[in-house]
């Protein structure tokens, strides 16, 4: 053992199931103390939040987007406005329901339109992602992850590593190329089929309700 | 009726093992603007245990600074203006004042705060720590030295130690101060140099190596600062004057660190609050004659039965270790 290294606490990873209070991880009293330091010094307030909710907001937003790149981005542009609008003035619940219901927000958004979109494998658009009607029923966040998610797991298993290591950790296709010795096109080959497995996956699900959707709007 | 949602509830609905039924009972539940509140708790509680991976939350606070930078200007005038950059604040005292409440607070409920990193030593051990920012502490047995995680980002160089340590603090460019506090209201302020802090019991004290320090601590109602010079020992102890030692030798107070005694007639009754810090034992005694005798010796010790071996040998002295009882009697006897 590295003496040097410190013993990090891992409250993190204890729990104590069966009991409806959070002893296991941070409580409370860390949001009322990030809620004056925000209102005190707002810098400070900002990177307090951060280390409280930066983590379980990013690998929550990646089960919507597949990207860690693009979960950081969203969760980084919920922050920002939440500091430049000071929108942590108006809240009067908790700022991790809102910090979790905008994450879900815009998750969903990126879901949606990236169904709706073309499988190209060049799509840096994201940010222009339309709005969608949001889900009545907050159980239908959990669906269309989940929905994705079992798509992913039914791929052959190169095309999901492929897959995973293209999306998930936004490696270069040359680089996957190299590592596994196979020529570009078959990757990009493996990506776009992946895709086009996961789109017609959860499409059949939920393709009627983004229906609607057009004919309302139009 | 109205239904009522636990938290196994939902952590089932979340790894995907609802029913469409239950589906429907949650849809209900979270209605009430207190469900909703409970069932974002539970998926915070959710994603921390079970992480899709390791995010970085440095690297997500530097760009978020670096955009509030190229954003510039003109997002700041809608902001009222924050507490200078460079300059501490009353503000920034404040936070750091919160902070160690915070800190005291979390300890008191037993728990730690995600704020927090803490480095500690099991009973007989020394071991040696790098800080965020290059000071090197070693802690001596049983001790415990709480730093802020955030620590290496906002600069403010604070540390919590029960226990007793050796800090060789690295001096900064921008000269920053390094604070250590006790749980007694001691507070030791520095600027690079190198001291020992032994803070046990409500009792705290620092020796200075090096350099300069500057010692606060609390008398009733007011507050006494100190400025010590080299080889000074000041030992604080609840609502006392402290008291200030000079020309010690430095060298003694970090013995522990080649994990080396010295006692020189020192009671048995003194060797029993060493037993007790070092390596949580216990001792008695066989009779009052015992408790009254006195030690002497140097030796190096790695462990309580090493110790123990040499405390006894060189006085004459046996002793019986049962559990964490350890029971001093002649060698005659």
């Amino acid at each position: 053992m590295n003496p040097l290294v410190p013993d990090e606490e891992n409250h993190d990873l204890k729990s104590r199931p069966g009991t409806s209070d959070n002893a296991a991880f941070p409580s409370d009293l860390d949001e009322v103390f990030i809620r004056k330091t925000l209102i005190g010094n707002p810098e400070q307030g900002m990177e307090l939040l951060y280390l409280r909710y930066y983590q379980p907001l990013c690998t929550h937003a990646v089960k919507f987007v597949r990207c860690r790149q693009v979960a950081e981005d969203i969760v980084s542009d919920i922050f920002y406005t939440f500091y430049t609008r000071r929108i942590f003035e108006k809240i009067t619940d908790s700022y991790r329901a809102y910090l979790f219901r905008a994450v879900r927000n815009k998750g969903y958004n990126y879901l949606r339109w990236e169904l709706d979109k073309s499988t190209d494998l060049e799509d840096d658009n994201r940010f222009n992602a339309p709005e969608y009607q949001q889900p009545d029923m907050i159980t239908q966040y959990e669906e269309l992850y989940q929905d994705v998610e079992k798509a992913i797991e039914l791929l052959p298993h190169q095309r999901k590593s492929i897959y995973l290591q293209f999306q998930f950790e936004g490696k270069p296709v040359k680089e996957i190329a190299k590592d596994l010795l196979l020529s570009t096109r078959t990757i990009e080959t493996q990506i776009y089929r992946a895709k086009q497995t996961i789109r017609d996956y959860v499409r059949s699900r939920w393709l009627p309700a983004l229906l609607l959707f057009s004919i309302l709007l139009f | 009726m109205k239904p009522t949602i636990s938290r196994d509830f939902i952590f089932e609905y979340l790894s995907g093992r609802a029913t469409s039924i239950q589906k429907q009972l949650i849809d209900k539940w979270v209605k009430d603007p207190s469900n909703e509140d409970a069932f974002y708790r539970y998926l915070e509680e959710w994603e921390r245990l079970h992480p899709q991976y390791v995010v970085d939350v440095p690297e997500g606070i530097r760009n978020f600074r670096k955009l509030l930078k190229e954003t510039g200007p003109a997002a700041k005038e809608e902001i009222p203006p924050a507490a200078p950059a460079r300059r501490r604040s009353i503000k920034a005292w404040i936070l750091a004042a919160s902070v160690v409440l915070l800190l005291a607070s979390s300890a008191w409920f037993g728990r730690e705060s995600i704020l927090y990193t803490a480095y500690r030593t099991n009973p007989g051990e020394v071991k040696p720590y790098e800080l965020p920012d290059g000071s090197i502490v070693t802690l001596n047995a049983n001790s415990r030295l709480t730093v802020s995680r955030f620590w290496a980002i906002t600069g403010d160089r604070e540390v919590f130690l029960s226990g007793e340590a050796e800090f060789k603090v690295r001096r900064t460019e921008e000269g920053r101060k390094f604070t250590v506090r006790t749980d007694n209201d001691v507070e030791i302020v520095v600027l690079g140099t190198i001291f020992t802090v032994f803070n046990r019991h409500q009792r705290t004290a620092v020796t200075l190596n090096e350099g300069k320090v500057q010692l606060t601590h609390q008398v009733g109602n007011t507050t006494k600062t100190i400025e010590m010079a080299p080889g000074d020992k000041i030992m604080v102890e609840a609502n006392r004057p402290a008291i200030v030692e000079s020309g010690t030798d430095p060298a003694k107070t970090t013995l522990w660190k080649e994990k080396r005694f010295e006692f020189d007639q020192t009671s048995l009754e003194s060797i029993s609050g060493v037993l007790n810090d070092y390596y949580n034992l216990k001792a008695t005694f066989a009779d009052a004659d015992v408790r009254a005798l006195t030690v002497s010796g140097s030796f190096v010790a790695a462990n309580a039965d090493e110790f123990l071996e040499s405390i006894c040998l060189l006085n004459g002295l046996r002793c019986q270790k049962s559990g964490q009882i350890v029971t001093f009697y002649k060698e005659n006897h």
